[in-house]
């Protein structure tokens, strides 16, 4: 028995479930946009649907160092964490500068917003708007 | 507890498992009052965690996991509160975030402390 089985007594997330509840996903983002902010001094980047909103979530990792943020009882997908962002996420991740760039593509091309949040936000968004306008 | 301030002001100062100080900064905690609803309720329960762990798990960057299983209250009964501690080479361990898990990171543990 390893240790995730002594220590784990929950069950895992139903995925499959998560994904029902986030078909609509793409018209949230539309409609309430995104709102980031950056924590330099962690290099965490803080992501969440809408601005002004927080909400209570569990928090997934997905890939390493990305988090997803869960609405416990909804199961919509509410936010996204991001470790050792700057350090590592954009400046050695080509792909996932890529991703992101066409993801805020197709988020502006919808009409959705990006709203940039505090100083520490700025101090990001030179890489920041190399993602958004590649 | 101090509420406002800048990266050298702390919401709280702690003690690890080994001794070490660590801090959530205003700045850290301000990143996150306005999206993640727990964090402000759950302050005390994050020094728990970093104070006396269950399990540490690796981390990048010479950074750590900690998890502690029990701490959540109605939404989150049943899951890990997990915080991410950095530790730079000199000062204060600093926490990055602290969040709910239904799992522990799959990353490789460091030290199981409860069973």
């Amino acid at each position: 028995m390893n240790d995730q089985e002594i220590l784990n007594p929950t069950e895992p997330l139903d995925w499959e479930a998560v994904g029902r509840a986030n078909l609509g996903l793409g018209e949230r983002l539309f409609q309430a946009g995104l709102s980031i902010a950056y924590d330099e001094e962690g290099d965490t980047l803080f992501a969440a649907i809408g601005a002004n909103q927080a909400y209570d979530a569990i928090t997934e990792e997905i890939l390493t160092n990305v988090f997803v943020r869960i609405g416990p009882a909804s199961l919509e997908i509410v936010g996204f964490i991001i470790l050792n962002f700057a350090s590592d996420f954009l400046a050695h991740n080509k792909l996932a500068m890529e991703a992101i760039g066409n993801w805020f593509k197709d988020l502006r091309a919808m009409g959705g917003t990006v709203i940039l949040e505090g100083s520490d936000a700025k101090r990001v968004e030179a890489l920041l708007q190399i993602a958004l306008f590649r | 507890m101090q509420m406002h301030g800048g990266p050298n002001d702390f919401v709280f100062l702690v003690e690890d498992w080994k001794g070490r100080r660590v801090g959530m900064s205003y700045t850290t905690y301000e990143s996150h009052r306005d999206k993640h609803a727990e964090v402000p309720v759950y302050l005390e329960e994050a020094r728990q965690t970093i104070a006396d762990p269950d399990i540490v798990h690796e981390a990048d960057n010479g950074g750590v996991f900690l998890s502690r299983f029990g701490l959540g209250r109605s939404l989150y009964q049943g899951c890990w509160l997990t915080v991410v501690v950095h530790y730079p080479e000199s000062g204060l361990g600093r926490v990055a975030t602290f969040y709910f898990a239904r799992s522990l990171p799959r990353r490789p543990v460091l030290e199981q402390r409860a069973q």
